[in-house]
């Protein structure tokens, strides 16, 4: 093996992760190597483990070393609310930037019919067995405010109704802090068709 | 290329923060744009590069995907709600299928506009797609000749019934190969752009004729949008499970 055919390949390596061009693997590689090279060890055995042992959950699919998440195996969660997200980053911010109490299902995507993700998709299947099991009250929506959130909202919507469950959508409007000069028009105009009365 | 009126049909991410844009603009057809850095949360295209609203798009250089400079809007954004969504769906997936890059087609552009005005005013649903299906079909020079029997030359008659053989036309004769079996009422509706009317029964037929009608154009991969509509009975295309 020439010299170098290993440094090279680290480089390449690096390049795998968002957010990383030629240039910073370069300079995260040099780094490992010349600087903190227990560090890179460390990184490398984190991250075979944890590529070999986290999984989804088997309730809400979000991902997980156990077989279910910590949200799902509290016995603190009110399961009568499911609030379902697109992805696992979603379900950190609800966790972190909310007090929701209720547990999850995480779609890990949107309905995109045009890029061919179609229910089967999603695991959406699964998701009706737990509308089946007559313990939820209230599906949440909190999909984006994309077209394919909208129509991944509306479709479990109509599932949710065929399981007479509420199904409730999250509101969209002007941010906190924001003036409405720097709103944009669509939010705008979504924040006033959903305006609400002031209860004084 | 300056201000021209365009949708966006469908956007898939490229890069980090980038977008690959196809849109459906009125003088130049069907264009492929990439839109750089509008997935970052300050981007001013950001809540505009929505699909089913009419946009201002401008973009310049030249080769297969032109870098776009400028989208703008002139009536605030609206987003398309339930089942008319999943028609719009439908309805931008049949342009993407059928529709070649630099191809234009004004009058199917305006064609489409009026589609997305009925779904968003909640018209009945059959009636818009129908209407759009027949728009497409003539435009790109498949519509197909739905008032004369292709075996026998016949005028169709309203209280016959006949077999649809794709890329033939209906028939007369009883054969068991073929497409659906519709009545001369429906042929004859869809003929004279009369369409979507009359009972669920009239209606499921003129939708099984006009998917056969488009099948053969359409490939053998199935719509992702038709699978939206699964779950119940619903007034919008290609629903039906039903065969003949």
């Amino acid at each position: 093996m020439a010299d170098g055919d290993l440094i090279h390949g680290l480089v390449d390596a690096l390049r795998c992760l968002p957010g990383v061009g030629p240039r910073t693997a370069q300079r995260m590689t040099w780094h490992l190597l010349e600087r903190n090279r227990d560090a890179g060890r460390r990184l490398a055995a984190v991250l075979v483990e944890a590529m070999d042992r986290v999984g989804h959950c088997r309730e809400c699919r979000t991902l997980t070393e156990h077989e279910r998440c910590s949200v799902c195996a509290s016995p603190r969660r009110d399961r009568s609310r499911i609030c379902v997200v697109e992805n696992p980053a979603d379900l950190v911010r609800i966790e972190t930037g909310t007090d929701y109490r209720g547990v999850y299902f995480v779609l890990m995507g949107n309905l995109s019919p045009l890029d061919g993700i179609g229910p089967g998709d999603l695991g959406l299947d699964r998701l009706a067995r737990r509308l089946e099991e007559r313990e939820v009250t209230e599906l949440i929506l909190a999909t984006g405010a994309t077209a394919e959130g909208e129509a991944t909202a509306h479709y479990l919507a109509e599932m949710a109704r065929e399981h007479s469950v509420t199904a409730t959508r999250i509101a969209q409007g002007v941010p906190l802090g924001g003036e409405l000069e720097f709103v944009d028009a669509g939010t705008l105009a979504h924040a006033f068709s959903g305006r609400r009365e002031v209860v004084v | 290329m300056e201000h021209a009126p365009g949708y966006v049909l469908h956007s898939r991410p490229w890069r980090e923060t980038s977008l690959i844009v196809e849109a459906f603009t009125r003088e130049h057809g069907r264009v492929g744009l990439v839109a750089r850095g509008v997935r970052r949360a300050r981007s001013r295209f950001r809540g505009l590069l929505l699909p089913f609203h009419l946009l201002l798009l401008s973009w310049s250089g030249r080769g297969e995907l032109p870098t776009l400079t400028g989208a703008e809007t002139e009536s605030p954004v609206r987003m398309l709600r339930g089942r008319a969504l999943f028609s719009g769906f439908y309805l931008n997936e049949l342009l993407l299928k059928l529709l070649l890059r630099n191809d234009a087609h004004p009058g199917l552009f305006d064609d489409y506009r009026r589609a997305l005005a009925g779904l968003d005013e909640n018209r009945a649903l059959d009636g818009v797609l129908r209407t759009f299906e027949k728009r497409l079909l003539d435009a790109l020079g498949y519509g197909p000749t739905l008032d004369r029997a292709a075996d026998t030359g016949v005028p169709v008659s309203p209280d016959k019934r006949y077999r649809y053989v794709p890329e033939r036309g209906p028939v007369e004769a009883a054969c068991a190969e073929g497409g659906p079996v519709v009545s001369g009422r429906t042929l004859l509706a869809l003929a004279g752009g009369r369409l979507g009317g009359g009972d669920d029964r009239e209606r499921a037929e003129a939708r099984r004729l006009m998917r056969a009608i488009l099948a053969p154009h359409l490939g053998p991969r199935p719509l992702g949008s038709r699978e939206l509509f699964r779950r119940s009975p619903s007034p919008a295309a290609g629903t039906t499970e039903e065969s003949d």
